[in-house]
């Protein structure tokens, strides 16, 4: 009898220590798989911030330049279309003058009786402007700004 | 240009039946003839000869031309009618005089004669006068009554032949020709002053004639001073006009040139800031796509980031070897226990197992974060 309790007390105890080993790795076991979680997590939540960071500030210089890119090509026209329309303004402006300035002699000659000569009285066709150059309307593609890689 | 009267214009007409009225218009113009002219001659309606004749001259009614034809027309009608009434002033005046033609001449003819018997035309005339005198009808036979009543007297008196008789023949005839030729010299004086009045008269109604010919006269010059001066104004006034339609074509063709330049600016100008805006508007849409994707991407990246954060641990199970252990003893003891009381008839335990207790250290349900 003795011995029997004996060794149970022994198996017992044995027992009961590779349970408590048993338990305390399963412990640590288990925090250390939390803890990886927590780190895959942590790494996954900063790759996706990364992700972001790197789509934001890859995509708003692509529209900072796009804006420009329009601007310049309306600046490009203007810059085009200003001396033309000057040009053309003046054009008519000065033969316009020159018509008045054509019939003030008839005017005379009518008054005083002399023959009117109307050929310096003519339809004018102002020159046309010399036309616009069309900037480059091709607008760069979002593929090319290499978004969704970070 | 002569003047042709409507004799002349119908003589015309008779020669040259087939003339086409273009051809008549045409030559009537050339020579002056007007279309009143031509209606008073022919008898047509004054209406149709002159819608013939603009039509065949190429007048169209209006304008300067026609107003020149119809001053100088009117001008010199105006002279034709004026010479015709100054014609018939003279005539009437003519006729006039007429009247006191007979007077006149008997009252210069008594004139003569008064003045010859008076002697204020010399001797000779007036011994002619005085013979003439004696010699008239009236004298002769106031004389040959006179006699013959003295000799008739004598005769009854017995007295012919006698020198009383011859006497008082001789004193009647001198008595006689004394008397009668103061009657006379008086009677011719009368005859005389009735012809100074009817050339008094005359002279009158001739100033009259002047007076009313140098007033149509002065009116006739007037004609071609108002017809030189109407069309001058005329003239002037067409040449103000044309200068006035000259200044008005210019202004207005210096408005359109100005306007053609200023439209075709603005055309440009317009359109370049239409197409200006075309392109702002695609690039600044681009640009706003492109924004719009970065905060999506952004949201999305944040979003799973944020749903994997907020995601529980997935806690380890961690072994409870000890409690089984435990609960292993227990039932061992508990068979001991019993195996030992069916022996000893020991009632079996109640008790809960020991690992709520004496496990509970590890089992405490630690959280990864020791929550």
């Amino acid at each position: 009898m003795a011995v029997a309790t004996s060794t149970a007390l022994l198996a017992g105890a044995a027992a009961t220590g590779a349970a408590a080993i048993g338990d305390s790795m399963s412990n640590k076991a288990a925090i250390k798989s939390a803890e990886k979680q927590k780190a895959a997590s942590q790494a996954f939540i900063e790759k996706q911030i990364a992700q972001a960071r790197s789509d934001i500030f890859k995509l708003f210089p692509e529209a900072q330049k796009s804006r420009q890119q329009g601007l310049d090509a309306s600046l490009s026209l203007y810059n085009q279309a200003y001396p033309q329309m000057q040009e053309t303004f003046q054009q008519g402006n000065v033969q316009a003058q020159q018509a008045l300035i054509n019939g003030l002699p008839q005017i005379q000659n009518a008054i005083m009786g002399r023959a009117v000569d109307m050929s310096g009285l003519q339809a004018v066709a102002l020159q046309q402007p010399g036309g616009l150059t069309m900037p480059n309307s091709q607008l760069a593609p979002i593929s090319d700004a290499g978004v969704g890689n970070a | 240009m002569p003047n042709y009267t409507n004799q002349d214009i119908q003589n015309w007409f008779a020669s040259n039946p087939e003339m086409p009225a273009d051809q008549v218009a045409q030559l009537a113009y050339q020579n002056g003839v007007s279309p009143q002219q031509i209606s008073e001659a022919t008898g047509f309606g004054l209406d149709y000869v002159t819608q013939l004749y603009n039509k065949g001259n190429g007048i169209s009614g209006s304008g300067l031309n026609p107003a020149f034809q119809a001053l100088n027309q009117g001008g010199l009608d105006a002279t034709a009618r004026i010479n015709q009434t100054q014609g018939q002033v003279g005539d009437i005046y003519k006729q006039g005089l007429s009247y006191l033609d007979p007077y006149m001449q008997q009252g210069s003819q008594a004139n003569n004669l008064q003045a010859a018997l008076s002697g204020a035309m010399g001797p000779e005339a007036q011994k002619q006068a005085y013979a003439q005198y004696q010699q008239s009808p009236g004298v002769a036979f106031a004389q040959q009554e006179a006699e013959r009543a003295l000799l008739r007297n004598a005769s009854a008196t017995g007295g012919l032949g006698g020198g009383n008789t011859l006497r008082d023949l001789t004193q009647l005839a001198t008595g006689m020709y004394m008397q009668d030729y103061n009657n006379q010299f008086n009677q011719i004086g009368t005859v005389a002053d009735r012809g100074l009045s009817a050339s008094t008269t005359g002279a009158g109604l001739q100033g009259q004639q002047a007076q009313v010919q140098a007033g149509l006269g002065q009116f006739a010059a007037g004609i071609p001073m108002n017809v030189a001066g109407a069309q001058a104004g005329m003239q002037f006034q067409a040449g103000r006009d044309q200068a006035s339609a000259i200044q008005g074509t210019t202004s207005a063709l210096s408005n359109l040139i100005n306007q053609q330049g200023d439209g075709m600016t603005d055309i440009l100008g317009n359109s370049t800031t239409t197409i200006a805006t075309l392109f702002q508007n695609a690039a600044n849409g681009d640009a706003k796509s492109k924004e719009d994707l970065a905060a999506i991407l952004g949201n999305l990246s944040t979003s799973n980031a944020s749903m994997v954060g907020s995601q529980p641990i997935i806690q380890g199970q961690p072994s409870n070897m000890l409690g089984t252990v435990g609960q292993v003893a227990s039932g061992v003891g508990g068979l001991w226990a019993g195996y030992n009381s069916g022996n000893s008839a020991q009632p079996a335990s109640t008790s809960t197992p020991a690992t709520s207790s004496a496990y509970g250290p590890y089992n405490t349900g630690y959280g990864l974060y020791g929550a």
